[in-house]
Formats: structure tokens, sequence, C-alpha cells
């Protein structure tokens, strides 16, 4: 048992599904994140590695499951599930086999509906007040960089932690330059990101949540949009952040950074995940049938 | 022909038409102009609102409903109506049909501001969110700015056609020294005492394209200072 998982997780994801309709991206995700942890999640396009990331800081609202930030619960929907069984038992009317047990069955599954519901609505509007506070702790960083076209880079920098009173405007522009000159681009504090190529965009996006001071932070294929000779430059940074001891979760189909910096690896297909590992034995002894398939095409 | 100008020209009296109802399409255009921004920024942003807030679920309704009647009927029957039905208020005609240009405007007004927020990259809204802005200071410091450059043009139009719009204002009656009394009634009032309709519409027809050249100019200069700040 390493250091990091005698205290309790950060981040606890719990059976969580999500479905757009009718379609169902995830069927029941169960991941712990650690404090320090950096998580590398893999899997074949469409599987809900975007969608799973999203959930965490509320993008998509989940469908159902429990998500527990710092022990404090946060989200939380089983109602569904019983709703759902309530269904089928009602089904059954219209095959003529709704007996008494199914009766009573009913009435027990109602009940717990009835009161879990009232708790879970209380929890969910609790959660839509915090929603702002909670997006505060984590940090996200896009495939498309979403720099603000409008802002020099300072501003871009600068803006949600001077808007949302986490600095002073003075404190804000220290803590920016200080973080652009960690990443080499202190000299573009003032140019607008249109002039910028882009592997020092997607740097800029990442200081740009650092700013934020997050406790954990969520990368969506940071370096997929990039040339390759410049995803070097992001991967370099997102290692020293690594080394920093920030907490990470990355979704990427770079194996090499999987390899070497992440500490789990974690392999999502079908929308749950199939296989987690250490990433020595993730990619030496695979076991999953999919994953090996899906090894032998990116390695 | 030309003879009919010089003497609407060289007569005092009709100058002073001339020049009163330069002043009242302007007048009027400028506050029905007002109104109609407000109503169109208004509007746009309830129609784009996330659909999950349930406070705005009436407002949206309200608002659909809104620019549904008010794109779909004739200015000229809506004039009518909100003068003679509506408004109804002795001299309050002249701002009753400033109100109808400014809530007719305002409907199209609204669809351009969607329409140019629309155009900003759904990632820029999400950016905005997930460092945890609320949406509605997303919406001002992030995609408002980055909009205003593709609904500028839109609005200049709008505001260009709303000028020429105001022209049936005499439709309900207008009588000089009253708002009503636009430039297009000056036509009318000229014709009266020199028949020569070329005349007064030339006369007239200068006037309006001076507006709009002026407009033009104006337009073009926020929009090169829009772009001014982009690299
Ligand atoms: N807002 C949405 N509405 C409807 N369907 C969606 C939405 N977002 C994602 N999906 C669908 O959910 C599924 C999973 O999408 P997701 O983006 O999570 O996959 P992914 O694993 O990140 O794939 P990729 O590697 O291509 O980024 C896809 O089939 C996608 O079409
Ligand atoms: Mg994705």
């Amino acid at each position: 048992m390493s250091v990091n998982e005698m205290q309790n997780p950060l981040l606890q994801v719990k059976n969580l599904h999500k479905s757009f309709g009718k379609l169902d991206v995830l069927k029941g995700v169960n991941s712990d994140i650690y404090k320090g942890d950096v998580v590398a999640v893999i899997g074949p396009s469409g599987c809900g590695k975007s969608t799973f990331l999203r959930c965490l800081n509320f993008l998509e609202m989940p469908s159902a499951g429990e998500i527990l930030f710092n022990d404090q619960l946060i989200y939380k929907n089983e109602r569904v599930y019983l709703k759902r069984q309530m269904k089928e038992l009602l089904a059954l009317k219209k095959e003529q086999k709704f007996d008494e047990a199914a009766q009573a069955q009913y009435n027990e599954i109602n009940e717990r509906y009835t009161s879990l519901r009232k708790d879970e609505k209380a929890l969910e509007k609790e959660l839509l007040k915090g929603i702002n506070t909670h997006r505060q702790k984590i940090g996200m960083v896009f495939q498309q960089f979403n720099l603000f076209p409008h802002l020099t880079v300072l501003k871009n920098i600068t803006l949600a932690p001077v808007k949302l009173k986490k600095m002073t405007e003075e404190q804000a522009n220290e803590k920016a330059m200080e973080l652009l000159k960690k990443i080499g681009l202190e000299d573009k504090a003032n140019v607008y990101p249109a002039t910028l190529s882009g592997g020092q965009k997607q740097r800029i996006a990442i200081v740009r949540a650092l700013a934020m001071e997050p406790e954990v932070m969520l990368f969506d294929e940071p370096t997929s949009a990039l040339d390759p000779e410049m995803v070097g430059e992001v991967l370099k940074v997102m290692t020293e952040l690594a080394k920093e001891g920030m907490t990470m979760i990355v979704v990427t189909h770079e194996m090499g950074f999987a390899k070497e910096v992440a500490n789990r690896v974690i392999f999502m297909n079908d929308g749950v995940i199939k296989e987690e590992n250490n990433p020595k034995d993730f990619f030496a002894n695979p076991k999953d049938e999919r994953l090996k398939d899906f090894l032998s095409k990116v390695l | 022909m030309f003879q009919d100008i010089i003497k609407i020209l060289s007569s005092s009296e009709m100058v002073s038409y001339i020049l009163e109802g330069f002043l009242h399409s302007i007048l009027v255009t400028i506050f029905a102009a007002l109104l109609g921004l407000f109503l169109g920024f208004v509007v746009a942003v309830v129609k784009i609102a996330p659909n999950n807030n349930k406070w705005m679920k009436v407002p949206k309704i309200v608002c659909d409903f809104y620019t549904t009647i008010f794109r779909g009927t004739p200015v000229a029957l809506q004039l009518f109506i909100m003068v003679f039905a509506v408004f109804a208020i002795p001299g309050f005609k002249p701002y009753a049909a400033i109100i109808t240009f400014g809530i007719n405007s305002g409907a199209y007004v609204s669809e351009s501001i969607r329409a140019g927020i629309m155009s900003v990259d759904q990632g820029q809204m999400e950016a905005g969110r997930a460092m945890g802005l609320t949406w509605l200071q997303t919406m001002i410091r992030i995609i408002l700015p980055q909009a205003i450059k593709n609904i500028i043009p839109a609005i200049g139009n709008e505001m260009i056609a709303l000028l020429k719009e105001t022209s049936i204002i005499g439709w309900v009656g207008s009588t000089p020294g009253s708002l009503t009394f636009d430039l297009n009634a000056a036509a009318s009032t000229i014709y009266r005492t020199i028949p020569n309709y070329l005349a007064s519409g030339i006369l007239v027809g200068c006037c309006y394209l001076l507006v709009v050249y002026a407009m033009v100019f104006f337009i073009k200069y926020i929009e090169k200072r829009l772009k001014r700040n982009e690299r």
C-alpha cells in the first residue's frame, strides 16, 4: 500500500452514469483519486473519456451515481435506479403477473424512492448553488485551448482569479508573471493569443487554470490538436506539474506520458473502466482483450 | 424640374419644412433605435440563457412570442394598431409611433445579437464556466466582447432600415410642429404648394442619403476600432 492510499481520496467516484437521451455513455464508472495522483485515462474514441472528465466539474450533469470531493458528498443520484425498478414492476401489470408479492416489493421501493428523492433533491440544489465554488477547485485544460482571443495573455490568466475575488489585481498579475516565467513565456504577457503557436497557447491555457490554484487538474487530450513538434513542450510542462505534486487526471493518446509520468493508468471502454493498474504492469501485462487489442494499435 | 427645386430652396417656408422633417426623422429614429437596442439585447440574452433554468421558462416563451409577432406582421399594421387602439391617448400619437418602431426594431435586433452570440465558439463558454465564472459573468466578460464584432454590422444594417421605416410615421396623420412631421411628411406638404413630386422627392431623398451616409461612416469607424485590439 502506498503512502497515498493511507489517506482518504481527494475525489471519489462511485457507479457514475451519464446518458445523452437514449445513448448511455457512462455505465458505472468507479474510481478513487488520491492527492498527488497522476492518472492517465486511455481508451478508444467515443468511449466516454471526455464525458467522464466533464462530469467531474459538472460541465455535464451526471445521470446517476455518487461523487465525493474531499470526503464531502457533492453529487448523489440513486433514485433513478429505483425508478427503473418500479417501472419494471409496473410493466408486469400488462402481462397480468403483478401479484401481491410484486405489489409489496413495489411499495417498499416506492417508500425508499420517496425518502431518497427529498434528500437528493436537496443535495442537487446545494450543488447548483455551489457549482462555481466547486469548479474553482478544479482546473480544466481543453484540447482546443479555448484561450480568450479578445484578451491579452496576462488578462486571460488573471480574469478569473480577480473576477472571483480570489486575488487582487496586483496579486493576480504577480502570480501570472511568476507562472509565465516558469514556462518561459513571460515576454508574451501582453500579446494576444492569435499571435501564439499551438504549443504556446496550450501552455498558457495550463497556466491560466493553475492561476486559480486548483486542487486537481483535468486534461482532455491536451496535445491532440498540436503539431507533433509542439507536443513535447506541453508534455514537459505537465511533467513538471506532476513532479510538484499536482493531482492530475489526463485523457491522452500519449502513451509515453502514461508510462513515464502517470502513477496509474486507466483503460476505459463501453462506458466503464475496464482495467486499471500502475503503468509498468498496465503496459507489460494487459489482461482485458480489448486493451490488448488497443495497445497493439497505439504502441 | 430644376426650377421647382430652386423654387423650393428659395422659399424659407419650404426650407423650414424640410429642416423640421429632417430633425424629426432623426429624432424618431434615435429614440426608436435606443428602445430597439435595449429590447433586442434583453430578448437575445433571455433566448440564449440555458434551458434548464426554471425562472427563464416564461420569459423565453414571451420573447419567442414577441419576435414571432413583430417580425411576422407588417410594421404599418403594427403602427395603426398601436396608435389607434393600444395607445389611443390624445397627444400621445408620436410617442406611440416611436414605441412601435422601437419594439419592431427590437425584434430584428434581438435576432442579430443572438446570431452574433451563437457565432462565438462554444468552447469559450465552457472555458469560462470551468474556471468557476457564472453564466452571466462569462457572457459579459468573454462572449459578448467577441460577439460584438459580428453584431455591429448587422445592427448597423438594422438601424439604416429603421431610419427609412420611420418614413411611414405620417400615415397616422401629421401636422407641422409634431414629431410625426418627418421628411416624408415634409415632401407631401411641399407638394401642395409646388406640385412636383420629383422635385420635393429628390430633395428629401438627398436628406435620407445624407443621414445613411453618416451612419455607414460611423458603423465603419466602430468596426475598425473593434478590430484594432485583435493582435
Ligand atoms: N452533449 C452531447 N450530446 C449528445 N451526445 C454526446 C454529447 N457529448 C458526447 N456525446 C456522445 O457520447 C459519446 C462519448 O463521447 P466522449 O466525448 O465522452 O468520448 P471520448 O472518449 O472523449 O472520445 P474522443 O476520444 O473522440 O474524444 C460519443 O458517442 C458522443 O457522440
Ligand atoms: Mg474526448
